[in-house]
């Protein structure tokens, strides 16, 4: 991975944890997070969340995480 | 050109209209006629087809009876009572001629004409004058008055760039003062001196230039003499035809008439038919449209190898050629995904309609992106989650009904001129204002105005002063119980209630943070909940920050909960910046949606797209503006086509931008000029300004305008042929015979412009969307009935504080934002005279935060963020908070968005422009 790639990858967990915080309720904030990554993500860009959360997942919130398990790329 | 019709000035009744259900008979020269209740006589008279002759009236102005050139007679009332300022009564018998009416005319006007300059002929207004008209009117042949006293030798004020005050041709009607007053709020005007010492007075006999006058051109337009002129019509004379169309800047959407001297334009007037802004209009759409003529403007294709090449001016064939061949090496090589296309808010509805289809169809990906990404993307958002569309809720005449008017993070004034007059004319009223900004815009006090309540809350606590005020709503029993329980969701709304109840969403709980009184929420969710119409109107102040989407629910939930929807004077409603950005984002311009906000995954929405276009269609969403952005930092986003926008100024993160640019293999500009984005690219395709444009602009009241081009193209295209060409050239040929055939495409593939057409258009002059079966005559006011989504849908909205904090390296809060004269980053207006109102942008910083840095008024300063740095001059203001400083963005030089961060929204990666930790510090010498 280059600097510029692991930069941009960073980003979009910071976007994921981001989404997590904001979503409306504290309740089924996985499902919320999945919801949203299934109207808005592209394809590619979950699929690298997924990598993500497997090869970093220390900089994941919990929630993204579970929401990443349950959103089908 | 088919749209051009001949001239033919609108007749002036003389009084406004009344809109009222009782009428009164009068009978007028013998012909009997009804009017509603508080007509008056003049106005009657000129429906009645028997006008009076006037000079103090005007239909844009309420009556003033000053000239006395209106007299008539009316049956059993004594003396000749004033036609304009007579209202009619039930059963009045008035006479507009009589031997006794001709001799007291022709009276006033000798005496006009004694003391004015008899050099009709060679007068620029020579066959636009009502004075003139007038002496021909009343018959008078001779003045009987010798040379005495007179204000012939009065001087000329020549100081504002577009029009000049001849004093010697003054009639002291007062219509421009009225003018300046009534219509457009400013007060610039009064009568100074008496008897025969009076005169016309800028502020405090100052020249126009210089006072207080925001040159919106309304006195211009009243005055009935060619005392004030434009100045093109002295230097070019008077226009031979005339061309309505709509104005390009801001998203108010004026109605204007173009009058031409053959293909030149010699002046825009505001159309008083305009159902967007009634015959008034701004500095920028009246005056500051010279930018199309000038001398920067690039008409010829150009092309280029590689970006640091200079440009090689080609043919339009060339130049498709070679954009069409790079994208599709690039798909070839990297795949279907690797290019994409951003639509842009400054073109017509077709224009942008073409180019989302071919990203959609001819490149085969949804990796279509538009400007109002980085403006009103959460209000799309926000309003579709709670409401079900993605849309403002009412007409701007709704505000006449407004009793308590909300403005948050707007500054209609400079940013909405034209509505902005419109709320001033109603808090002249009496309606109360509530304005919620860091700054203390002009609104907050002005001319018989005063803000009830400003709440000066620091950038970046919107949600939590919001979820106060509901707070408020909840525990103080103001809730609208009959409402919510009739049109709203009842389990969101109890979720809601519980979480606004909570103690730390209270006034008390947050005010420290938001840097207000718990007080002055208090006092301010009072207002809007207890009053009989509360309206909300918001700007970017709202949507551009990291919880923008999250606010405009806050708003949507507070609106709904006190029943302030679905009828006229309440509402949520978004002032637009860019004159297209709601049609940009109607016509499918997001990623993840067809026109008509409809989800790509949508199968049988897909299909219907499908079918019509004959392709395929993919079903997951595309890259959005940043995502490509990224993209391209990442080296798998690589071609890029920028239609009317200049991302490389506009978008937050300059360095980001311009090395995303820098990263890709084909960067293709459609614009007027070249911008910054145009520094980083190999193809520019010439575009068309909006006087050469045949389609349709949608102002921020859901508006459908036609845009009707007054000249040819410059480039010798029209924007979507050469969209449509590059499509063939791509593989989708894209066949309209004109611009009205794109838009039945439009009507016929999405629901709410079912009923829209040119020709409609044409007949009716703008409608409001939804224009349908169902409501054939458009929709003013949206959720009457019902909610669009069925029962409005109450969201929780936890505020969650940006991650962009202040730190001892960063102390201070920047915010953004705009002023009159200048637009956006200021391509068109900074090649207009507005230059001459700013000419540079300013950092506003309170004093005591200068004073502690040693930073005097006028100093060059640097501005630092985590982002860049960029240098500006200061200015010492009192109208922002300690703590925040504030600057505009309109100048490329400025660097603005250096400095701003990649901070978004959550939801709609919106650029978060209005909260960005700074240090600033003394500069010394110039600016490099
Ligand atoms: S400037 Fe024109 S409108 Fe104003 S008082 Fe003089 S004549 Fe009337
Ligand atoms: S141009 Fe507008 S603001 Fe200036 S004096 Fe005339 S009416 Fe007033
Ligand atoms: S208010 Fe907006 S639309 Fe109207 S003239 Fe001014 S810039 Fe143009
Ligand atoms: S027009 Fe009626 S008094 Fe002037």
């Amino acid at each position: 991975m280059t600097a510029a790639t692991v930069m941009t990858s960073h980003r979009l967990v910071a976007m994921a944890n981001q989404i997590a915080n904001n979503v409306p309720s504290r309740e089924g904030v996985a499902e919320q997070v999945a919801h949203h990554m299934q109207q808005f993500w592209t394809p590619p860009m979950r699929r690298e969340l997924q990598l993500l959360a497997q090869s970093e997942p220390e900089l994941f919130d919990a929630a993204v995480l579970d929401a990443v398990a349950l959103a089908p790329v | 050109m088919n749209s051009v019709q001949q001239f033919d000035p609108a007749t002036d009744l003389g009084t406004p209209g009344v809109l009222s259900d009782a009428v009164v008979n009068v009978v007028i020269d013998g012909i009997e006629i009804q009017v509603p209740e508080g007509t008056s006589v003049m106005r009657a008279a000129a429906i009645a087809g028997a006008p009076v002759p006037k000079l103090c009236a005007t239909e844009q102005l309420e009556a003033f009876g000053s000239c006395r050139l209106c007299l008539v007679e009316i049956e059993g009332r004594r003396g000749t009572p004033a036609a304009c300022t007579t209202l009619c009564e039930p059963g009045m018998s008035v006479r507009t001629q009589s031997s006794q009416l001709d001799r007291l005319r022709k009276g006033v006007m000798e005496l006009y004409i004694s003391d004015h300059p008899l050099d009709c002929l060679t007068c620029s207004a020579n066959g636009d004058c009502e004075l003139q008209d007038m002496a021909g009117v009343v018959g008078l042949r001779t003045v009987r008055y010798g040379e005495g006293d007179n204000h012939l030798t009065a001087p000329t004020d020549a100081s504002n760039p577009y029009f000049s005050f001849d004093a010697s041709k003054c009639i002291v009607c007062s219509r421009c003062v009225r003018a300046c007053d009534e219509v457009q709020g400013t007060f610039a005007l009064t009568i100074a001196g008496r008897g025969f010492d009076s005169r016309v007075s800028p502020s405090e006999e100052q020249a126009f230039f210089d006072s207080e006058c925001v040159s919106c051109g309304a006195c211009v337009q009243a005055c009935p003499t060619a005392t004030l002129q434009e100045k093109r019509v002295i230097d070019v004379g008077v226009p031979t035809r005339q061309v309505k169309t709509t104005c390009a800047y801001c998203g108010v959407g004026c109605s204007f008439v173009a009058e031409m001297k053959g293909n030149e334009v010699v002046r825009m007037v505001p159309d008083k038919t305009g159902g967007a802004n009634a015959g008034h209009s701004c500095v920028k759409g009246r005056f500051a449209w010279g930018y199309a003529s000038h001398a920067d403007r690039i008409t010829e294709p150009m092309i280029r190898e590689h970006r640091e090449d200079s440009w090689q001016v080609v043919s339009w064939e060339q130049a498709i050629a070679f954009a069409a061949e790079r994208f599709q090496t690039i798909q070839r090589v990297h795949g279907t995904d690797a290019i994409g296309g951003i639509t842009s808010s400054r073109c017509t509805n077709e224009e942008v309609y073409v180019v989302q289809k071919m990203v959609r169809a001819a490149f085969g990906t949804n990796n279509v992106d538009t400007c109002a990404r980085v403006c009103h993307s959460p209000t799309g958002y926000g309003l579709k989650q709670t409401f079900g569309t993605s849309a403002g809720t009412q007409d701007f005449a709704s505000i006449d009904e407004a009793d308590a008017i909300m403005v948050i993070g707007a500054n209609p004034t400079d940013a909405h001129p034209v509505f902005g007059s419109r709320m001033k004319q109603r808090l002249r009223q009496g309606a109360d204002l509530i304005v919620i900004d860091p700054r203390a815009t002009d609104l907050v006090r002005s001319p018989h105005i005063v803000a009830k309540h400003h709440l000066p809350l620091m950038p970046g606590t919107n949600v939590a002063v919001l979820n106060a005020m509901a707070h408020v709503v909840v525990t103080e029993d103001l809730v609208a119980d009959a409402f919510v329980a009739e049109r709203c969701d009842a389990t969101s709304f109890a979720h809601w209630k519980a979480f606004v109840a909570l103690p730390e969403n209270s006034p008390e709980a947050i005010a420290e943070l938001a840097g207000l009184s718990p007080e002055s929420i208090r006092h301010a969710a009072r207002t809007y909940a207890s009053a009989h119409n509360g309206a909300i109107y918001y700007g970017l102040g709202v949507t551009e920050h990291s919880q923008g989407s999250t606010m405009v629910m806050a708003m949507a939930n507070l609106a709904m909960a006190t029943g302030n929807i679905g009828r006229r004077g309440v509402g949520v409603n978004p002032l637009r910046g860019q004159n297209n950005v709601q049609g940009a984002c109607d016509m499918g311009s997001f990623p993840h949606e067809f026109a008509g906000y409809r989800h790509v995954s949508d199968d049988s929405v897909r299909q219907q797209f499908a079918d019509i276009w004959g392709v395929s269609l993919r079903e997951d969403p595309g890259m959005r503006i940043p995502n490509m952005l990224d993209g391209a930092i990442a080296g798998h986003f690589r071609g890029l086509y920028v239609q009317g926008e200049d991302i490389a100024q506009s978008d937050p993160n300059t360095h980001h931008v311009t090395a995303a640019l820098q990263a890709m293999d084909c960067v293709v500009v459609q614009d007027l000029f070249l911008n910054e984005t145009a520094k980083y690219a190999h193809v520019f395709l010439p575009g068309t300004s909006f006087l050469e444009k045949d389609g349709t602009f949608t102002n921020a009241e859901r508006r459908i305008n036609r845009v009707r081009p007054v000249m040819p193209p410059r480039s010798g295209k029209a924007e979507w042929q050469v969209t449509c060409d590059l499509s063939a050239a791509m593989g989708y040929p894209m066949d309209y015979p004109n611009s009205a055939a794109i838009m039945d495409e439009i009507a016929a593939l999405t629901p709410t412009f079912a009923g829209v057409s040119f020709s409609y258009l044409d007949k009716v002059g703008s409608v409001q969307w939804p224009c349908n079966d169902s409501a054939p005559l458009g929709t003013p006011i949206m959720h009457e009935q019902r909610f669009v989504r069925g029962s409005g849908q109450f969201m929780t909205t936890p505020y969650v504080p940006t991650d962009e904090r202040t730190t001892r390296k960063y102390p201070l809060v920047l915010t953004t934002g705009r002023i009159l004269s200048q637009y956006n980053v200021g391509a068109q207006t900074r090649r207009t005279d507005n230059q001459r109102w700013h000419g540079e942008d300013l950092l506003d910083i309170h004093e005591s935060d200068a004073q502690l840095r040693g930073i005097a008024n006028g100093d060059w300063i640097e501005v630092a963020s985590r982002a860049g740095t960029t240098r500006l001059r200061a200015r010492i203001s009192s109208a922002i908070p300690a703590g925040v400083v504030y600057t505009t963005f309109h100048h490329p030089v400025s660097g603005t968005n250096v400095i701003t961060t990649d901070n978004s929204d959550w939801a709609t990666n919106c650029p978060e422009y209005k909260v960005t930790a700074v240090e600033v510090r003394p500069a010394g010498g110039m600016s490099p």
